[in-house]
């Protein structure tokens, strides 16, 4: 048994709505905390590996994601006080509006997260073409839950000094907390955004100019000292229970090797999960589905999203590296895909009527569409026989892509997954198997779903013991 | 003591944008397919809105505004105006709290009490779930006395958005959600500045009001709506607000010319009224048309969107030479916004320069942000064709455009700016002769001398050009 108190000073950004501004205020926050020496630990709720990356280039360190979703409240708890341990300060970004969840009773909200986590809690309000009102969207929030730590505003695209007069005070008349912040009205250039957020940093050639440029325009709006005086009066979180890691069982020992593609087109890795493999005791080795000739000499390959769409031709390009993919399903590699990487190992990819030969896995085409064809938590249940997953398990996890599957005439496939939620290949299958390969559009984060980095890693042993025979 | 008992509705939003104008477009378009008859008001000083609302209703809109007149006056209009309808709608502006200052004066939930309206209050719920509910909560918690009686959820995605945000307002406020406004893609109902396109440029006014009435009535429970607005209280005044103006009618048979046409069309109709209540015969003239002035006795130029017609305008070489030479013969003339900007020397936009009438020796140039915004007072410091030394005026003002040599040597300024922006931070309400330029939009309900002053010197021109033509007869 271990047994933590964690008394890091911490603040969560929190908005009414998505599109406040939220990421661009917190990276500001961020690279002002650390100019000023501090170590930042940062977390981000919700599914999301776009702002999370973004969060922790700015802070130097791995941003995790805490989502009760995904995984249990005293999971949050034991990751939030591990990760922010011998940091200065943690910051917390929020997801959507403040009080949005599943369903009507909020559930799985960031205010939720916010009490779970002891944290203040800042609102970001978007001022434009508003002012005293302000102050009643500010009030509701404290009177729908009042057990929140609400302790501080920022306004966003504020139109001049009168303009925020108007608003600072008739917020602190109305609810008594302060302004922390006040952002004027901007364009960030070169900030582009893609989907529902922000351009992934990985296709951005000047993220450290860009959190510069960020950093040069928030810390002129906000009050750094007021904010770090508010994260002060975090709660203190204790623990005592054990280890979670130590959870995850025995250890493979000896050289056990599993790859991931990680390269402009596959990116979406969670840090947990990788440091799930990790924590088996398998050595991660980082492949390029872009620039390498060939698969090195691995054990297993996890592949997660990304965006093969917009790498498409260049991925199709790839003959000798595909080649090799395809050779080493055929020999029994295990491999886990999600969602780009499912697209990635279908036969091709079709994008505005253009055809893009992928690996050819799995018997299926896929399509991208114009809108989302699956977006948000999903939940299914292990009902196929598959490489990795015990069946009778429900697992959760997210989905959001555009793209959506064509079978190929002949195909009679083996699905794993039955759609409990959410929409996964045709609303009712998900997680396509062939040989010992398995793609899904299902993302899943280690934290949740505790089993998963050690199925991967003992198919893996597996097949490296196979080898061994061969 | 005059009562009215008309059922009434203030529709509202948390910000602008949020798309209070289409809803209410539609709800005014639906309830005149139920036979009601629909009299419309716009808060706050705006005249697109107010178009578009007046295009539905089918009858003038006329602006009520705390700041701009009296509440006596509101009231006076609203129940003189929503006299023989038998609904009346209210369209608030930006958030409901907004005001000058951080209390909300002169805001649209002040006003919606003193008409004793129930409040129907439009949400954009972009990006948004529960949190929905946070914000009516905040609007009842922050004023209990405002009658919020329904919600409008707008830009919805789907019907599982729809049903949580339904059911998170009305469990955790108790206020029932009226209705439910798919996100949509209105081509037709395009953009300009703050607000949607004036409906005088607009092809498809009528096609936009028919859509605009269909999406309400798919998605809204107008027979709610009519029921709430039906427990509207009683708005009693004293009999002496209604004693008619003994001023008024002192001139007759005076034509006054107002330019109405696709660049000039911000007239408020109490302004109209005004000068019509004072003497005037309105004479209606299109700038664009190649035909001189007609014969007036004075004119009346309100703003609207000359920026977009500079080409049309400038090449109306009739029409400008004539106002012209009217104006070097004496004629009153009272430019507001594009007004001036018209009786500039020229009008530059992206840096093709236009020339315009010429009456005052400044060139106007449209910027990409505006210049002025919001309420402006100003003093009357020199003697001028219309207003007395000493005078103060509110109105207001919203202009993208900037004069760009406005020191005080390029004329005369008959203002001094109080607040606001004016011509130059310091000075409006240029002049020559007897024609006068300003970027303050006036509004005749606040300051009735307003058009007695018109009257005034359109009396004195049609005098003297009396006396002319005699001298020319002989």
């Amino acid at each position: 048994m271990n047994s933590f108190t964690c008394d890091i000073p911490r603040v969560l950004i929190s908005a009414l709505k998505g599109g406040a501004g939220k990421t661009l205020i917190t990276l500001g926050l961020i690279a002002s905390l650390r100019r000023r020496g501090l170590k930042v630990s940062v977390f981000k709720k919700g599914p999301d590996y776009i702002d999370s990356n973004w969060l922790g280039f700015a802070a130097n360190s791995p941003c995790y994601n805490l989502d009760s979703f995904l995984m249990g409240q005293d999971v949050i708890i034991d990751s939030f006080v591990r990760k922010s341990a011998k940091t200065d300060i943690a910051i917390i970004e929020g997801a959507r509006g403040l009080f949005d969840g599943v369903d009507s009773s909020g559930s799985y909200s960031t205010a939720e997260l916010a009490k779970t986590l002891g944290a203040p809690t800042l609102l970001i309000i978007e001022g434009s073409k508003m002012s005293g009102t302000a102050a009643a969207l500010t009030r509701g929030c404290q009177v729908l839950d009042p057990g929140l730590m609400l302790e501080g505003v920022i306004l966003n695209r504020v139109a001049g000094s009168r303009h925020e007069d108007i608003m600072k005070s008739a917020v602190m008349k109305s609810c008594g907390i302060p302004t922390v912040g006040s952002i004027a009205k901007q364009t960030f250039k070169n900030f582009p955004q893609r989907h529902l957020g922000l351009l992934p940093i990985e296709e951005h050639p000047a993220a450290l100019s860009l959190i510069e440029q960020v950093e040069a325009v928030i810390s002129k709006g906000i009050n750094l000292d007021k904010i770090v005086e508010i994260a002060n009066k975090a709660r203190k979180l204790e623990i005592t229970r054990p280890d979670l890691t130590s959870e995850i069982g025995e250890s493979f020992s000896g050289d056990l090797r599993i790859g991931f593609l990680k390269d402009s087109a596959f990116q979406f890795y969670y840090h947990d999960n990788l440091d799930a493999l990790e924590a088996t005791g398998a050595s991660l080795i980082s492949v390029s589905a872009l620039d390498d000739q060939k698969l090195p000499d691995i054990h297993g390959l996890y592949i997660g999203g990304g965006f093969p769409e917009t790498n498409a031709e260049a991925l199709a390009a790839n003959h000798s590296f595909k080649a090799s993919l395809v050779e080493s399903v055929a020999n029994g590699l295990p491999v886990y895909a999600e969602c780009g990487g499912l697209m990635y190992l279908s036969k091709k990819i079709i994008l505005d009527e253009k055809e893009f030969p992928m690996v050819g896995v799995f018997p299926i085409t896929t399509v991208l569409k114009k809108k989302p064809q699956g977006l948000g938590y999903t939940e299914v249940e292990v009902t196929g026989k598959n490489p990795f997953y015990p069946l009778g398990k429900v697992i959760r996890g997210h989905e959001f892509h555009y793209s959506s599957v064509e079978l190929e005439d002949s195909a009679a496939p083996v699905y794993a997954f039955r759609i409990i939620r959410g929409h996964g290949m045709d609303g009712v299958n998900d997680g396509i198997c062939v040989n010992n390969a398995m793609g899904s559009y299902l993302h899943v984060h280690a934290l949740g779903v505790p089993y998963w980095a050690r199925a991967i890693a003992k198919r893996a042993f597996q097949f490296k013991l196979s080898q061994k025979k061969q | 003591m005059i009562s009215t008992s008309i059922p009434r509705m203030v529709l509202g939003a948390l910000k602008g944008g949020s798309g209070k104008t289409l809803i209410s477009v539609g709800i005014i378009a639906a309830l005149r397919k139920r036979g009601f008859k629909v009299a419309v008001f716009k808060k706050g000083p705006d005249y697109i809105d107010a178009g578009w609302l007046g295009l539905a209703a089918s009858t003038d809109c006329h602006n009520l505004d705390s700041y701009l007149f009296s509440n006596s006056d509101i009231l006076k209009t609203f129940v003189l105006k929503s006299k023989d309808f038998d609904i009346s709608i209210i369209e608030g502006n930006r958030g409901v709290f907004d005001g000058v200052d951080s209390v909300g004066s002169f805001g649209t939930a002040e006003l919606a009490k003193l008409l004793k309206a129930p409040l129907i209050l439009v949400i954009d719920s972009t990006k948004m779930t529960r949190t929905a509910a946070a914000l009516v909560l905040g609007c009842q918690s922050l004023d209990p006395n405002l009658i919020l009686k329904g919600v409008i959820v707008n830009r919805v995605a789907g019907q599982r958005h729809k049903r949580i945000l339904t059911e998170s307002i009305e469990n955790i406020c108790s206020v029932k959600v009226l209705g439910s406004i798919d996100k949509l893609n209105l081509e037709s109902f395009p953009q300009r500045h703050l607000g949607l396109l004036p409906l005088h440029e607009h092809p498809g006014a009528a096609t936009f009001v028919q859509q605009a009435a269909e999406i309400v009535e798919n998605n809204v429970d107008i027979e709610a709506l009519v029921q709430i607005a039906n427990q509207a209280n009683e708005i009693r005044l004293e009999n002496h607000l209604f004693v008619p103006d003994e001023n008024g009618m002192e001139h007759t048979c005076l034509k006054i010319g107002v330019l109405k046409d696709s660049a000039f069309q911000f007239y408020y109709p109490e302004n109209l009224e005004a000068l019509v209540h004072s003497g005037a015969e309105l004479i209606e003239i299109n700038s664009l048309e190649p035909k001189k002035l007609p014969v007036i006795d004075a004119l009346y130029i309100g703003g609207g969107f000359p920026e977009t017609h500079a080409e049309r305008l400038s090449d109306n070489q009739v029409f400008r030479h004539s106002l012209r030479n009217a104006v070097e013969n004496g004629l009153p003339v009272y430019a507001e916004c594009g007004g001036l900007m018209y009786l500039s020397r020229s009008l530059t936009i992206d840096n093709n320069k236009y020339p315009m009438v010429g009456i005052f020796d400044i060139d106007a140039v449209l910027a990409m942000r505006p210049q002025g915004h919001g309420y402006i007072h100003v003093r009357t410091v020199r003697e001028n064709p219309f207003f007395r030394v000493g005078s103060t005026l509110i109105g207001h003002e919203f202009h993208y455009s900037f004069i760009s040599n406005s020191d005080t040597d390029s004329g005369s300024y008959a203002f001094e700016v109080l607040r606001g922006h004016g011509i130059n931070g310091k000075n409006d309400g240029i002049f020559r002769k007897n024609a006068l330029g300003t970027y303050v939009h006036i509004h005749a309900t606040g300051e009735p001398w307003w058009a007695k002053g018109i009257l005034n010197k359109a009396h004195d021109y049609s005098l003297s050009r009396r006396v002319l033509d005699f001298d020319e007869d002989k």
